[in-house]
């Protein structure tokens, strides 16, 4: 398999589409999963996917054939998405200047979409959701595709050390996020208790 | 209480080392705080190894596939901006080279003079143009002149053909192409 990517490689570099092709049917789902991860919407990872892809299609003369494909298609996709994710978070006009709009957070999903995700998947997204973009890239790299921390240091194009210092933030975060959603029904559940109960 | 190394221990991991697994029983035994601390990222870290990678659309290499020549297009279209862009900012640089080069050297009353003259000179010729015209009209048969009109008005009448067949056969190859 490995032999045969790198055949497809070789050729998708000289601009053979049907070698490309076959490197888009190989890496897809990683792909598409990193991008799901990273924005929590089926729509917008895949066009985000797509992108991905074509970005990669474009650069196919710059891909250094000593690096893993995997970990190259990885990096566009975190950065394409990182990229997204900053754009999301910038308003377009002035929220006072429209104050009868409920906008609400841009990077959660909206409730129609929210619903479209299944139950565990809503729940790790809320939790991953909080993260930094760069720090959800790094999570999704470490959990998801196994990626080692110098591997991850290489698609982020960070230190070392920083990824380290990003994960064990985004870990500390995670859990605190965890331990929040354990505490916070009992909290609730006790504003309304009467108190001779 | 100091929490430092056993919260990197429990986030991070330890080195295995037999003397900081006890160590961190024997810390997490009396702080509440890293106990929760620990079973919170157990938590976390279970639902993100156990949370399956997403496949993609089942369509997804189709779509890469009609995907591909809409980017082709994008990008054509996109190069064609800029080279466009790029001849015009061209041209401009050329313009304001040239005047930087010609201005000082032309004032700007000569400038108006001689397009002023330059006018005047059309409009005198084009006076002239008229009055011959005028007195060939005077001068030659009436039959000639219907012969001239004839040919006008066919002239004429066949552009006006042309132009409503051209109309009606863009109209057709729109219809049949809905």
């Amino acid at each position: 398999m490995v032999n045969l990517d790198r055949e497809w490689i070789d050729k998708a570099c000289k601009g053979d589409d049907e070698a490309f092709t076959k490197l888009v049917e190989t890496y897809q789902n990683p792909v598409y999963n990193m991008c799901f991860r990273m924005l929590g919407e089926a729509g917008a990872a895949e066009d985000a996917a797509q992108e991905t892809f074509w970005r990669a299609y474009q650069n196919m003369k710059k891909y250094d054939p000593q690096r893993s494909f995997i970990t190259w298609i990885l990096s566009i996709a975190a950065h394409y998405c990182i990229d997204q994710q900053r754009k999301r978070r910038i308003p377009l006009f002035e929220l006072d200047e429209f104050p009868d709009f409920d906008l609400g957070d841009a990077s959660l999903p909206t409730p129609e979409k929210q619903l479209s995700l299944n139950e565990e998947d809503a729940a790790l997204h809320s939790l991953i959701n909080t993260l930094q973009p760069i720090d959800r890239a790094a999570v999704i790299m470490k959990y998801w595709h196994e990626c080692s921390e110098e591997e991850i240091s290489e698609m982020l194009e960070l230190s070392v050390s920083a990824v380290k210092s990003r994960l064990h933030r985004a870990r500390k975060q995670l859990a605190n996020m965890i331990l929040d959603k354990k505490v916070s029904p009992e909290n609730e559940r006790r504003k309304y208790e009467s108190q001779a109960l | 209480m100091n929490h430092k190394p056993f919260e990197s221990w429990i986030i991070e991991g330890y080195s295995g080392n037999p003397a900081e697994k006890e160590q961190l029983e024997e810390h997490l035994a009396v702080c509440p705080q890293c106990s929760k601390l620990e079973k919170s990222w157990n938590m976390a870290r279970h639902q993100l190894k156990t949370a399956p990678v997403k496949k993609a659309p089942a369509n997804f290499v189709g779509l890469w596939q009609s995907n591909l020549v809409r980017f082709r297009e994008k990008q054509k279209r996109k190069q064609a901006r800029t080279l466009l862009a790029g001849y015009i900012a061209g041209a401009l640089v050329a313009l304001i080279a040239l005047s930087a080069v010609l201005l000082p050297k032309i004032s700007l009353i000569s400038v108006i003079v001689t397009a002023t003259s330059a006018m005047v000179r059309l409009i005198e010729s084009i006076k002239q143009v008229w009055t011959i015209i005028l007195s060939l009209v005077k001068v030659a048969p009436t039959t000639t002149i219907l012969v001239i009109a004839a040919m006008v008005a066919g002239w004429i009448l066949l552009a006006v053909l042309a132009w409503a067949v051209s109309v009606w056969k863009v109209s057709v190859k729109k219809v049949v192409a809905k």
